[in-house]
Formats: structure tokens, C-alpha cells, sequence
């Protein structure tokens, strides 16, 4: 977007919103001036970066619930940097985090006015607050390398997300309100009550229930009376994404550093390469019960951080780099269906041994797959 | 024989009597032919009667968002919906070259 074109406000439009009524200078403060220098002092560009101050009045509830939404709260990085060494209270680590991580956090406006800050900006429609965000402009801004091209099927032969080709469906049709807004989605719709705060906020993304999940919409399938043979045997052993996905974007060895030219923050990604890989699921519970997920490659390595401190990844080994996926590209058909011996007694689609390098093996020893699934007599 | 004399004490019952009766057909007629006054029904709002007593918050929360409300001669919105005015004003674009490298 152009620079103009970030900032400039569709007066008739707005106007006519609840938002509209409210004067610029509540939310953004600065000077009455024709001058821009003057107008522009102490201005406040992203009000809703202090949600509480500039949301809250008449937002109070989902001001409070989206502290915990992993959007603003970013706890998922922290769970997963602090599993494999690297500390909260670490200046060095502090610092690596400020510079590499802050800026995916999420403000009310990043999803409702304006293209998120990381991307730098711009309105979505001249200011008009969307209560739906959109998903090229807000979502995909963000979600983009993976979950954005995979589910618009922007990876040569292959289709996109049955769900968006057919269905035309976006992301805040599965991705509701609720868990955008750091609510524990459905116990919330059937729990409503004292004990629904009570949940714990979400450390990671996948913590807790799945939702969204499958089933959520494709009940027949979950219950095993859809009539499909496949359903009946499986369900429960594997992921629907082991049957209904096809290959994704796995990522090596990332490291961050600041540039030597500009001071800016940057990243350097060894390589990135399409596949698909059956792994152990490392996170069944009662709401993952499978035994078999695929598994995408993160782009941690043992030096990633090493600008920072060396040896920061001080447990590399505290967490797999090959880890529970939910891969954006659902497909009716796929190849794994069109034979039993397409996964039976398959090694190429599972993610065995020989597939790791051998620095990371001690780390994915949970996921591995070391027996072959025979094909059945 | 002589009449018996009715005791002081009944001649002053009797007078009171009397006299209250007087007022009442007094204040008979004096409000005949008048429509009764009934109290004015009012449809209970969702506030019931805090509303009467205590400064109603929407009315409070109109004003000041009235208060609040851009008004036209306001320059912020004066320089952002003109896109001619933004264009002048704009910082140059400046396009930086990406210091990443691969997927991020």
C-alpha cells in the first residue's frame, strides 16, 4: 500500500459507524493544527495496543478474555523457547524475544481496522472497523508462508483447502470470536458459569480441546455412522489430517540476528521443502486420542539464537523439531487413500529414522516411527 | 314528670356527629362532576424506577459521546479523507530490499 493510502479515512463511511461518533483525538489524542508535525504530536498511532484504556470501556469482557488469547499474550513461543532452554528471565533471551518475536503480537486493531503492524499497516477499509477480520488482509497477512499458502493452494500441483475451493469458507468461519478472543471456545458455549473461568488460559496452540476441530461440523463422521469403512477403522488412531492431507511446508534451521547494514531484526532460513510425514502423536489426550499425526519440521536449530548468546538452546533435546501439525490443505481425495499399501508398510510416508538429521534424533525419539504399520491380512 | 336530661357528655357526641357529617356532605358536593384523577401510567422501562431517581447512563454516555463526536472542522479528519492532502503530506516511500533470507 501506498503511504497515503494506509492512513486515509473513508469519512462518509466511518461517520456513519458507531465508531465514527466518536472524536479522533479520544482514541489517538495529538493537536487540533493544519500542520502535521503539530496534529501528529504526542500522537497515538495504535491506540488499541493499551486495549484496556482505549477498548475496554465498551468492550469490557473480551478486553479481559483476550489477555489470554495467544495473540496478545504469545505464551505459545514462550512454551516452546522455555521446553527446549531458553529462559523467560534471560536478559540475552529477553532481548532475542523483544526483537525476533513481540512484533506477532496481535492488538484489537491489528484484526479489526487496520493490516497488522508486523506487515506494516494500512487500513482495511478507511478506518471502518470490521467485527470480522478479513482473512487476506488480517489473517494470511501473518499466516501466510504456511497456513496461508497451503490452504489458497498456492504450492505448484497442489489444490487448495477443499474448504476454500469448494466451500469458499475463510478463516473466521472455523476460527471464531471466542477463541480469537482468548475464550475456551466450546466449553464456554455449553458451560456458561463460574467454573468456565476456572480453564486455564492456553500455553501453546494446540493446549486443551481442539478447536476448532473436524467434528465440530462433521459430527456423522466423528459418531462412525457415515457409512465409510475407512472412518470406522481409523478414527481415533489417526488424525483426520493423516487421510485428508497432502504435503506442506517444513522449514530448517532459522537463525535471527540484527543486520549489520540497518541494526533492523532479521532472519536467515537454512531451507524449506514440501513433504508429508506420518509421525507418533506426542500430545494425545482425552481431545487427541490418535496415535498417528503428521508432522512438520520447525526451523529451530541448536545455534538459532546463537547472535544473542551462544548456547542459548541450552535443551535442544527438550522438544521435537518434527511436531503435531494441522496442516491447511484438507482434501477429499488424497494419496494416501487410493491404496491401503499407499501407508501400509510404507516407510516413505512415515517419519522414521532415517529421515532425521542425526543431531535431532535424541529430540524426536517420541515421534519417530520405528515399526511400519503391516498392511492387514 | 319531668323530662329526663340527656347527660353532658351525649350532647357533645351528637354535636361532633353532626358536624363530621356536615363536612363530609360538604366534600361531596364540592368534588361532584369532576373526572377522578388517576395516576399516569407509564410503561416500565428495563431501568424501572432507578431511572427516575438516578441520571440515566445512556442519556449520560449520548452526551458525552455527543460531546466526542468529530466534529466537521475537525483537522484530523480534514487532512485524512482528502487523499490529495495525505499525498502532499506523505513521508517518502521507501522500499527497502528484504534482509531475510529463505521462508520465514
Amino acid at each position: 500500500m501506498e503511504p497515503w493510502e494506509k492512513a486515509l479515512i473513508d469519512e462518509e463511511a466511518f461517520l456513519d459507524t458507531v465508531h465514527g461518533k466518536i472524536s479522533c483525538q479520544e482514541c489517538h489524542q495529538g493537536q487540533q493544527s493544519p500542520d502535521k508535525e503539530t496534529a501528529h504530536t504526542d500522537l497515538i498511532p495504535y491506540p488499541s495496543d493499551d486495549p484496556e484504556a482505549f477498548c475496554g470501556d465498551c468492550h469490557p469482557n473480551l478486553v479481559s478474555s483476550a489477555a489470554n488469547s495467544l495473540h496478545t499474550s504469545l505464551a505459545g513461543y514462550w512454551t516452546v523457547l522455555e521446553s527446549r532452554g531458553v529462559l523467560e528471565d534471560h536478559p540475552p533471551a529477553e532481548e532475542m524475544f523483544d526483537n525476533h518475536c513481540v512484533g506477532c503480537h496481535a492488538s484489537c486493531g491489528d484484526c479489526h481496522v487496520s493490516r497488522p503492524t508486523s506487515v506494516d499497516g494500512g487500513f482495511i477499509d478507511g478506518h471502518v472497523f470490521q467485527a470480522k477480520p478479513s482473512m487476506t488482509n488480517n489473517c494470511i497477512a501473518c499466516h501466510g508462508s504456511r497456513v496461508g499458502n497451503e490452504y489458497m493452494g498456492k504450492h505448484e500441483n497442489l489444490k487448495a483447502d477443499v474448504h476454500f475451493r469448494q466451500g469458499r469458507m475463510t478463516c473466521v468461519d472455523c476460527h471464531t470470536g471466542y477463541e480469537m478472543h482468548g475464550m475456551p471456545a466450546n466449553c464456554l458455549e455449553c458451560h456458561a458459569g463460574p467454573l468456565t473461568n476456572q480453564v486455564p488460559p492456553p500455553d501453546h496452540r494446540y493446549d486443551g480441546l481442539q478447536s476448532p476441530s473436524c467434528e465440530s461440523c462433521h459430527a456423522s463422521v466423528a459418531a462412525g455412522n457415515d457409512g465409510n469403512y475407512m472412518h470406522e477403522q481409523h478414527s481415533g488412531t489417526l488424525s483426520c489430517q493423516v487421510c485428508h492431507s497432502v504435503s506442506y511446508t517444513n522449514c530448517d534451521g532459522c537463525h535471527v540476528s540484527l543486520s549489520e547494514e540497518t541494526g533492523s531484526p532479521v532472519f536467515a532460513t537454512e531451507g524449506s521443502y514440501l513433504g508429508f510425514y506420518i509421525g507418533k502423536n506426542t500430545l494425545q489426550s482425552y481431545a487427541r486420542p490418535y496415535e498417528y499425526e503428521p508432522v512438520r519440521h520447525v526451523p529451530i536449530s541448536m545455534t538459532s539464537f546463537d547472535y544473542y548468546e551462544t548456547g542459548m538452546v541450552s535443551n535442544f533435546e527438550g522438544r521435537e523439531t518434527w511436531v503435531y501439525t494441522t496442516p491447511h490443505n484438507i482434501q477429499r481425495f488424497t494419496p494416501q487413500m487410493e491404496s491401503c499399501a499407499n501407508c501400509h508398510g510404507n516407510s516413505d510416508i512415515f517419519l522414521t529414522a532415517d529421515k532425521i538429521t542425526p543431531g535431532e534424533l535424541e529430540a524426536n525419539r517420541d515421534v519417530i516411527v520405528d515399526v511400519i504399520p503391516p498392511l492387514p491380512k | 314528670m319531668a323530662e329526663k336530661k340527656k347527660p353532658y357528655s351525649l350532647k357533645i357526641l351528637h354535636s361532633t356527629l353532626m358536624l363530621m357529617g356536615f363536612i363530609l356532605i360538604l366534600g361531596a358536593v364540592s368534588c361532584r362532576g369532576e373526572e377522578p384523577q388517576l395516576p399516569e401510567t407509564q410503561t416500565p422501562s428495563p431501568e424501572g424506577s432507578t431511572a427516575t431517581h438516578f441520571p440515566d447512563p445512556t442519556a449520560s454516555e449520548a452526551a458525552e459521546e455527543g460531546s466526542g463526536q468529530p466534529s466537521e472542522a475537525d483537522q484530523c479528519l480534514i487532512c485524512h479523507a482528502d487523499q490529495q492532502a495525505l499525498e502532499n503530506t506523505a513521508a517518502d516511500l521507501v522500499v527497502a530490499e528484504s534482509e531475510n533470507s529463505g521462508e520465514g
